[in-house]
């Protein structure tokens, strides 16, 4: 014990002091969180099938990565130990409110270090936020429908503060004011998880959906027998889930009204889904299509009896699948230009879509989220009010990487508790779900493969505070807390000034 | 002035960074909305990458040819076809040397009956260097001019327009994909059914082709706009080897003893592939004669258009002879979805 504290005080002191702690726990952690880069199957999809070729070519992006994320939290390791003077009783919110600040920029920075020609930009890969290892906590979950994972972030820190400082400080007074700060937040949470758990998101009509799981490898071409078997079983569970559902979800990528356009001609089509059921079913499909600004990841939505009735085009490319990433390119050119050989398929690009992710469909509105844009809580909670969510995900990209799949759940789990919304996980090579909107799994697949998941749900009107601010309340309350400890500073210099 | 404390130094740089990063996003945004995006990624898509003046011949154009004589031939042109570098119509006959040489004639013969033997499959002549010819001459001899007279200016367009339509039409004659004659079966029952099984599995491993083709061909397609000589091989090869997969598919039917009943559409499947082949045929030829690549990728929609309909009849009529092919996963699958047509 004596020589971890002697080696983490010697960690401490050196330049710049405080840093390096932060920074090492980072990069312990965040080796962990993106340890799903070495899939290397995500590469196929630019035509690299050779393993040692795609390690290389990972290796730089990944280190980079992780440094790079491992640096924000030296960051606030650094401010931490820097602002270790002020009175104890502020210290919880100070360090709170950095770490908030921190982590938003964290995400931020994420986003520009995976940009690529075709990148979102802005706070939506919150990858490795901390607030997803608390998924499976109810209370953690409802209260993000009013403050979101940043909340939830300031709130961890804030309890670890004030647990740590109660058990660390000798002054009573220091310590009853600590405790007090503790159970007010305690207080003000448990009301909030009781206004929460009173609403009424169970009441209204159920509307029974339909998730087609399927299990379609990644290939740059696929033989004629794999099409044929994989189509096959969609076409089996399609007819089979049309006769229970009102709703049926096909994973990301599926291809099925385009490879159904193989077979037959426009009218055949339409009859083919006429003849599905007597009733209206939206199908929920996802093609990848070539249009002529690039390629898209379409979702679909047909209506049985009417015909196409919207689309939605991913927004969030998945970097290494859809998108690469400048910083991966670099390797690549390096070796382009040592071997003077082609690595990178000169085929179409990938290209974002533009159009909102909420499709009216009848009464109701739908949103869609497709793969990775589950990552992102601002494209969640975009254009307002919906009545479900459905996230079209893919995971053959990583190889069904179970991190991967385990980490997307977590902000699955998120999404829905923050809008307080049934979400429906369609699944290609992983798990489906249904999580209901306190951000609870309800139903899921016990394993991966061809299989249909029914289940019933209801679609419900309610919005709820982070659905209409967002992240801003918690931002604004950081960046008002540190401004708290700067302005005597400020204050003191301006007056200099005069 | 008091020296302001490190911790608040910190917190100023960490508030300067975030500051920093926000403007730099919505640089970048403004930047991929505006094309700033793609300056800074150095990285242009395949539509917007070239900048130079590619002629119609897929060659470089960097200064137009020389052509004295506004006859439409370049001078460099003219001694290849004995004409006079100074006269723009060397025979005489009222027809510039390059109308002539565009539409077939000799230049230096004068009067109607001078046509030039041609290529019976087309094969040897450039659509693009003829097109651009007989533009060049017809915009010189003022037919294509602003200040024209419309019937002539719309005249001159169409004559072009059908010279290419002739060409195209000759160009992609499925027969130019030669057939041996057919072997026929006895009609019974058996007979078909082993038909439809060794036709079902030869459409079965082309209908995975066509599944994949469309994107797959857009994009070799589109690869013959670059600047990259790599890329434009690659593309080429890509559809010769096509040209050569269809070939050996259609050599692959035609081994087959096809029942009389079945004539028709055996015939509709034959056609269908000689249409696949002569369409990758002629978009292998893109890099030298663009303008044949492009008539070569209508076709191609257009076949690919023309399966769905043939196979639903197949399977029409699979169910009203009441057969059962042993191995007909596919028709078993189109059967599946075409239920209650």
């Amino acid at each position: 014990m004596g020589r971890i504290v002697g080696l983490y005080k010697k960690t401490l002191n050196i330049k710049p002091r405080g840093f390096w702690p932060g920074f090492i726990v980072g990069l312990f952690y965040f080796s962990w969180i993106f340890w799903w880069f070495w899939s290397v199957r995500s590469l196929v999809s630019f035509e690299i099938e050779n393993r040692i070729l795609a390690f290389l070519i990972i290796l730089l992006p990944y280190i980079i990565t992780v440094v790079g994320m491992s640096i924000f939290w030296g960051i606030f390791s650094y401010g931490s130990f820097t602002l270790k003077n002020s009175r104890p009783p502020f210290l919880p919110l100070l360090y709170a409110g950095t770490f908030t600040i921190v982590e938003y920029l964290r995400a931020l920075f994420l986003g520009l270090l995976w940009a690529g020609p075709e990148s979102l930009l802005g706070a939506h890969w919150t990858l490795g936020n901390p607030a997803y290892l608390f998924a499976d906590l109810s209370f953690v979950k409802q209260s993000a429908a009013y403050w979101g994972i940043y909340g939830v972030d300031f709130l961890i820190i804030f309890f670890g503060t004030v647990l740590f400082l109660s058990v660390w400080l000798r002054n009573k007074k220091t310590k009853k004011v600590l405790v007090l700060e503790m159970f007010s937040v305690i207080a003000i949470l448990t009301l909030i998880n009781f206004v929460q758990s009173t609403n009424k998101f169970e009441v209204g009509n159920k509307l029974t959906i339909s998730i087609i799981q399927t299990k379609n490898p990644i290939k740059s071409l696929y033989e004629p027998e794999e099409l044929l078997m994989d189509f096959s079983e969609k076409n089996k569970l399609l007819k089979e889930a049309a006769n229970k559902s009102k709703v049926i979800i096909f994973p990301e990528s599926t291809d099925f009204s385009k490879t159904l356009s193989g077979f037959l001609d426009f009218t055949s089509v339409q009859k083919y889904f006429n003849n599905l059921s007597q009733k209206n079913i939206l199908i929920i499909d996802s093609n990848r299509i070539l249009e002529q600004d690039g390629l898209k990841s379409k979702a679909i939505l047909i209506d049985s009896k009417e015909g196409v009735v919207g689309f939605y085009d991913k927004k969030l490319l998945t970097p290494g699948g859809e998108s690469l990433p400048y910083i991966a390119k670099l390797p690549f050119s390096i070796f382009e230009h040592l071997t003077k050989n082609k690595f990178i398929s000169s085929g179409a690009v990938f290209v974002k879509g533009r159009e909102s992710n909420t499709q009216n469909y009848h009464d109701s509105k739908v949103k869609i989220l497709t793969c990775s844009d589950i990552i992102s809580p601002n494209l969640s909670r975009e254009n307002g009010q919906f009545d479900f969510m459905v996230n079209l995900n893919n995971l053959a990209v990583f190889d069904g990487n179970p991190k991967i799949e385990k980490q997307l759940l977590s902000m699955a789990k998120f999404r829905a508790a923050e809008n307080n919304k049934y979400l429906a996980i369609s699944s290609n090579f992983g798990h489906s779900y249904i999580i209901n909107p306190l951000g609870n799994v309800i139903d899921s697949t016990d394993s991966t493969g061809y299989q249909i998941l029914t289940r019933g749900i209801v679609p419900n009107q309610i919005q709820t505070w982070y659905n209409k601010l967002g992240d801003n309340p918690v931002l604004i309350i950081s960046f008002l807390v540190v401004l708290a400890y700067l302005k005597p500073a400020l204050k003191i210099k301006f007056l200099n000034f005069n | 002035m008091n020296k302001i404390p490190t911790n608040i130094k910190i917190l100023l740089a960490v508030m300067f960074l975030f500051a920093g990063l926000i403007a730099t996003s919505i640089f970048l945004s403004v930047g991929n909305t505006t094309g700033l995006g793609a300056n800074i990624s150095g990285v242009l898509k395949g539509g917007e990458k070239s900048e130079r003046q590619g002629n119609l011949n897929g060659t470089e154009n960097t200064i137009p040819c020389s052509d004295i004589d506004k006859d439409g031939l370049c001078d460099n042109e003219e001694p290849l076809y004995g004409t006079d570098v100074i006269n723009p119509d060397t025979d005489g006959d009222g027809f510039l040397d390059g109308e002539e040489v565009a539409s077939g004639h000799d230049p230096t013969k004068p009067g109607p009956n001078d046509l030039v033997p041609r290529d019976s499959n087309l094969q040897s002549i450039n659509i693009t260097d003829k097109i651009s010819t007989l533009m060049a001459g017809a915009f010189y001899t003022g037919d294509l001019s602003a200040d024209t007279d419309p019937n002539i200016y719309t005249k001159a367009l169409a004559d072009i327009g059908v010279e290419i339509l002739a060409d195209g039409t000759k160009i992609l004659d499925p027969n130019n994909i030669p057939v041996a004659g057919t072997v026929f079966s006895s009609d019974s029952k058996a007979a078909q059914e082993k038909y439809l099984n060794d036709v079902g599995l030869i459409i079965q491993d082309i209908w995975g082709e066509i599944i994949n083709e469309p994107r797959l061909a857009t994009e070799k397609f589109i690869n013959f706009h670059s600047d990259n000589a790599e890329l434009i091989n690659n593309s080429t090869n890509y559809f010769n080897l096509k040209t050569n997969y269809y070939k050996k598919a259609i050599a692959k039917l035609n081994a087959l003893s096809v029942p009389p009943s079945w004539l028709d559409i055996h015939k509709q499947v034959i056609s269908n592939l000689q249409n696949l082949a002569i369409s990758h045929q002629t978009l292998g030829q893109t890099a030298e004669d663009p303008l044949r690549g492009v008539l070569g990728m209508n076709n191609l929609i257009s076949v690919y258009q023309n399966v769905q309909p043939l196979l639903v009849t197949v399977i029409q009529k699979i169910k009203k002879n009441n057969l059962t092919p042993p191995n007909g996963e596919l028709w078993s699958l189109i059967s599946s979805l075409t239920d209650g047509f």
